[in-house]
């Protein structure tokens, strides 16, 4: 069922434009993005001071950790589009009846709505892959970076969604849930610029395990932990949870 | 069979279904009837496992829906009000993922659709996208995934509403073609259509259960009963307390429009009271302006039965 439903939604999205002008636009500005990274690398690369790993870590620090970091921003705007109308379109038009009258559980209706999303991004997200090909095209020969980076990014992307799954579940109207999941990522993000502020070591540390930037930071700098991992299941495991729990509340 | 035992559903406050018992045999039309806002949307779901009644309980083939409703979904096929269709599918796209959704195997799929599909005549909508059909052909498709899975019971939450004439009567048509295959419990506040199509009713109102028997025997039970239509250019609350006084007159319910007062009772006896009636309006100066008496039709026994209730 999981599996029906994940190839539906797949279906649906490709034959809207909104998948082709969304990776459109997205690979237009990570192009752009891309592209001025590497120029003023370029540019300044003798400026730079030499370190321990020569020019390659400089252009992880330069370039690497800098592009995925745009990536990243891009998600936020992206998954909420992704996932605005996935529940909410549905509900308006009570064609999500047709799963309620259905013999399915309301998680494999989450998950297969999930997988799609997550899918969709990934197909987005494809559409930077060339970048680390150039990379190591221009003599870049460490590409963990890239892997780790990506790890990240999908991890980031599968959080995002279970969020924006969770915001479509709650309301009828595609764009409340569009500005909801956003605002709801945006206040994990915030959380990270209050470390910045603060100097009590327990709440730095305590908020830094609840932020998925402070993760997805040590991924995009290969530091892989199973914490990391650890959090990223339980994050897009809760917020699905409450989607699933908000499908539950029409017997209410 | 459906056996619906004392159910009672909240929303918040409001009681939206209050302790309803009925039965809809196997193989039956049965007409759900009842003014807007009675609960009629309220049982249906309950009775498809889309809602837990907060008490009481539905039995269908003597299992209890609420224990394992996903098995019950199995049996089930329901049309809420709007057809839940996905508008960027193509008709036999639609109804081939629901019918794998309500777990039809794949060995059977495409015989499957292609039976509904011919016998709802949508064959030619095949290939058409949902979102661009009509309101006739949307609804048809909305009966057709509620039967694509071959379900024992069929429930239509007024299917007919919002068609035009010819659309109506090709849906009325559709209903009775179900009988042979499918217990159909279909709702309505267009009692005629009842009349037209079931084999029994069941009335609520204020979701209490009015009356729920085979429609012949409601209407025979009914049938030593007049309606008499009244129009009088003027009414008192006292006349009309006056008129309600009347030995025969069971029930007398007034409608003000612009040009008068138009006034329906009904009348416990076969006799012709309407003289009795003009000498009283004359006495109270009404100014009669018209007087009829007719048979009641399910349309007066529905009024009966729910003036009844709101007494």
């Amino acid at each position: 069922m999981i599996y029906l439903i994940f190839k539906k939604e797949l279906k649906s999205f490709f034959k809207s434009p909104l998948a082709y002008v969304l990776a459109g636009l997205f690979s237009l500005v990570m192009g752009w993005i891309f592209f001025n990274l590497l120029y003023s690398f370029v540019e300044n690369i003798q400026a730079l001071p030499q370190g321990p790993g020569g020019g390659e870590l400089q252009f992880v620090n330069h370039v690497v950790i800098k592009l995925f970091g745009n990536l990243n921003f891009l998600l936020l705007m992206i998954c909420p589009i992704l996932t605005m109308k996935m529940f909410s379109e549905e509900k308006k038009d009570q064609s999500i009846d047709i799963y309620f009258s259905s013999p399915i559980t309301d998680w494999q209706l989450v998950l297969g709505k999930f997988f799609a999303s997550f899918l969709m991004g990934v197909f987005i997200l494809s559409t930077t892959f060339v970048f680390p090909v150039i990379a190591v095209m221009a003599g870049v020969e460490d590409y963990s970076f890239s892997i780790s980076g990506y790890l990240g990014l999908f991890l980031n992307l599968a959080c995002y969604l279970s969020i924006g799954l969770f915001a479509s579940s709650i309301t009828r109207s595609q764009i409340i849930a569009a500005l909801f999941s956003f605002v709801i990522i945006l206040g994990f993000w915030l959380i990270s610029w209050v470390i910045q502020l603060s100097s009590n070591y327990f709440l730095v540390e305590i908020l830094k395990q609840a932020t998925m930037v402070s993760h997805y930071e040590n991924l995009v700098k290969g530091i892989f932990g199973t914490h990391s991992l650890i959090y990223y299941i339980t994050f897009t495991g809760f917020w699905l949870y409450c989607s699933k729990k908000s499908l539950e509340s029409r017997a209410w | 069979m459906i056996e619906v035992d004392q159910i009672t559903r909240f929303y918040g406050d409001h009681l939206a279904v209050d302790n309803l018992s009925f039965k809809v045999k196997k193989g039956a039309v049965h007409g759900f009837l009842g003014p807007n806002g009675a609960g009629k949307t309220t049982t249906m779901k309950m009775l498809a496992a889309l809602l837990p009644p907060d008490s009481g309980r539905v039995l269908i083939d003597s299992v209890d829906v609420s224990e394992n409703p996903r098995e019950i979904k199995k049996k089930i096929g329901i049309l809420l009000e709007t057809p839940p269709l996905f508008m960027d599918m193509e008709g036999r796209e639609y109804l081939e993922y629901v019918a794998r959704l309500r777990t039809v195997s794949k060995k059977d799929l495409k015989e499957r659709v292609d039976f509904v599909l011919e016998k709802l005549g949508l064959q030619n909508f095949e290939n058409r996208l949902l979102g661009n059909l009509s309101k006739g052909y949307k609804q048809k498709f909305g009966v057709a995934q509620a039967i694509v899975h071959n379900p024992e019971i069929v429930i239509l939450d007024e299917p007919t509403s919002g068609l035009d004439p010819q659309a109506v009567m090709e849906m009325r048509e559709l209903i009775r073609g179900l009988k042979d295959e499918h217990t159909v419990l279909f709702s309505s506040h267009l009692l005629r259509e009842a009349d037209l199509i079931c084999d029994d009713v069941t009335i609520i109102a204020n979701g209490k259960l009015m009356v729920s028997a085979p429609i012949n025997e409601i209407q025979n039970s009914l049938s030593e009963k007049t309606v008499i239509n009244i129009v009088t250019k003027s009414l008192s609350e006292d006349s009309l307390a006056l008129l309600q006084k009347y030995p025969f007159v069971e029930n007398a319910l007034v409608e003000q429009k612009s040009d008068g007062f138009y006034i329906k009772v009904l009348a416990d006896s076969l006799v012709d009271n309407r003289e009795e009636i003009s000498r009283f309006m004359v006495e109270q100066k009404l100014g009669l302006l018209e007087m009829t008496q007719e048979k009641p039709d399910l349309e007066k026994i529905f009024f009966e039965v729910v003036k009844r209730n709101e007494r």
